[in-house]
C-alpha cells in the first residue's frame, strides 16, 4: 500500500489517512460534534473520538470498500458510543445529569389547538432525490437536531442513529415506556417543524 | 368524537409505529384518520423521511461550515 501524503485530489479514495491535513482536522471536529450530541460530558466526547481516531490509525487500510473515510469513522464512533451506553455503570447518568428545567421545554408546544388539531396546515415536503438536495436536507436536519432540548435530541439519536430499541433506551435511561414514546414524538415533531421552517428559508423544501 | 383520533394523537401513534408495532385498534383508527386527513399524511411522510435519514446522520460529506451553524 502506498502512503499518501497529499490527499486533496480524491478524498473519498484515500487509503491512508493524512493525519496532518485539513481533512483530518475536519473529520475530528465532525466526530466531536456528533459525540457531544450523544454524551453529556465534553471530555468524554473527546475521549470517544480520540479512541475512534486511534482505531483508524491502527488499521489505515481497513476502510477500503466503505464509501468514504467519514462513513467509516462515524461507524467506529457509533460503536464506541453504543458500547459506552451499554456499559453497566453508565446507566441513568446521562438522563439524571440533565438540566432539570428541560422538562419544561416541549418542541410541540403551540403546534396543536385545544382539540389536538394543527393550528397551521402541514405543508408537504419535496422528496430529496438528487444527492445535492439530500445533502442539503441532512445539514438542515443536523442543525435542527441541535435546537432540540438536549435530552430529547439524545433519545432521538439513541433510537435513530445508534439504532437502539425503545425498550433498551427506556431501560438504559430508566424511563417509562410512555415517557420514551412521548420524548420520541416530541423529537420528531420538533424536527419536522424546524426542518419545514428551515426548508422554506433555503428553498429546499416545497 | 372518540371514534376518531385527533391529529395530535395521530402524530403520537405515527411516531410510535416507527418504533414498535401498534395494536389492532390503534392501527385501524390511525388508518381511518389518515384516509381523511391530509395534514397527517404529510406528517407521516415527514416522520418516515426523518427516520430514514436518522441512521445516516454524520456520514454524508457535508461541506462543513463553522462549528455552530445556528
Amino acid at each position: 500500500m502506498k502512503k499518501q501524503t497529499e490527499s486533496n485530489e480524491q478524498p473519498s479514495a484515500v487509503t491512508h489517512p493524512d493525519t496532518s491535513g485539513e481533512a483530518w482536522i475536519r473529520l475530528r471536529q465532525r466526530l466531536i460534534r456528533h459525540a457531544r450530541m450523544m454524551v453529556f460530558e465534553p471530555a468524554l466526547a473527546e475521549d470517544l473520538v480520540h479512541e475512534s481516531l486511534m482505531a483508524i490509525l491502527e488499521k489505515p487500510g481497513a476502510h477500503r470498500g466503505e464509501a468514504s473515510l467519514t462513513t467509516w469513522a462515524v461507524a467506529i464512533l457509533k460503536n464506541k458510543i453504543a458500547d459506552w451506553y451499554r456499559s453497566p455503570h453508565q446507566r441513568r447518568r446521562t438522563w439524571v445529569d440533565a438540566d432539570e428545567n428541560e422538562t419544561e421545554s416541549d418542541p410541540t408546544e403551540g403546534l396543536y389547538d385545544e382539540r389536538g388539531c394543527y393550528r397551521e396546515a402541514v405543508p408537504s415536503w419535496q422528496q430529496p432525490e438528487k444527492q445535492e438536495s439530500q445533502r442539503q436536507m441532512m445539514s438542515i436536519m443536523e442543525a435542527c437536531l441541535k435546537r432540540l432540548p438536549s435530552q430529547t435530541g439524545r433519545v432521538f439519536m439513541m433510537r435513530e442513529w445508534l439504532g437502539f430499541e425503545t425498550s433498551e433506551i427506556c431501560e438504559r435511561l430508566s424511563l417509562s415506556a410512555e415517557n420514551c414514546r412521548m420524548v420520541l414524538h416530541r423529537a420528531r415533531a420538533g424536527l419536522r417543524q424546524c426542518m419545514t421552517a428551515q426548508g422554506h428559508t433555503t428553498g429546499n423544501i416545497q | 368524537m372518540t371514534l376518531l383520533y385527533s391529529c395530535q394523537r395521530a402524530a403520537e401513534l405515527l411516531s410510535q409505529s416507527i418504533d414498535e408495532p401498534l395494536d389492532m385498534v390503534d392501527k385501524l383508527r390511525l388508518r381511518i384518520h389518515l384516509s381523511m386527513c391530509g395534514n397527517c399524511r404529510n406528517v407521516q411522510e415527514q416522520f418516515n423521511l426523518i427516520h430514514k435519514m436518522g441512521t445516516d446522520i454524520g456520514t454524508m460529506d457535508l461541506c462543513d461550515g463553522p462549528e455552530n451553524p445556528t
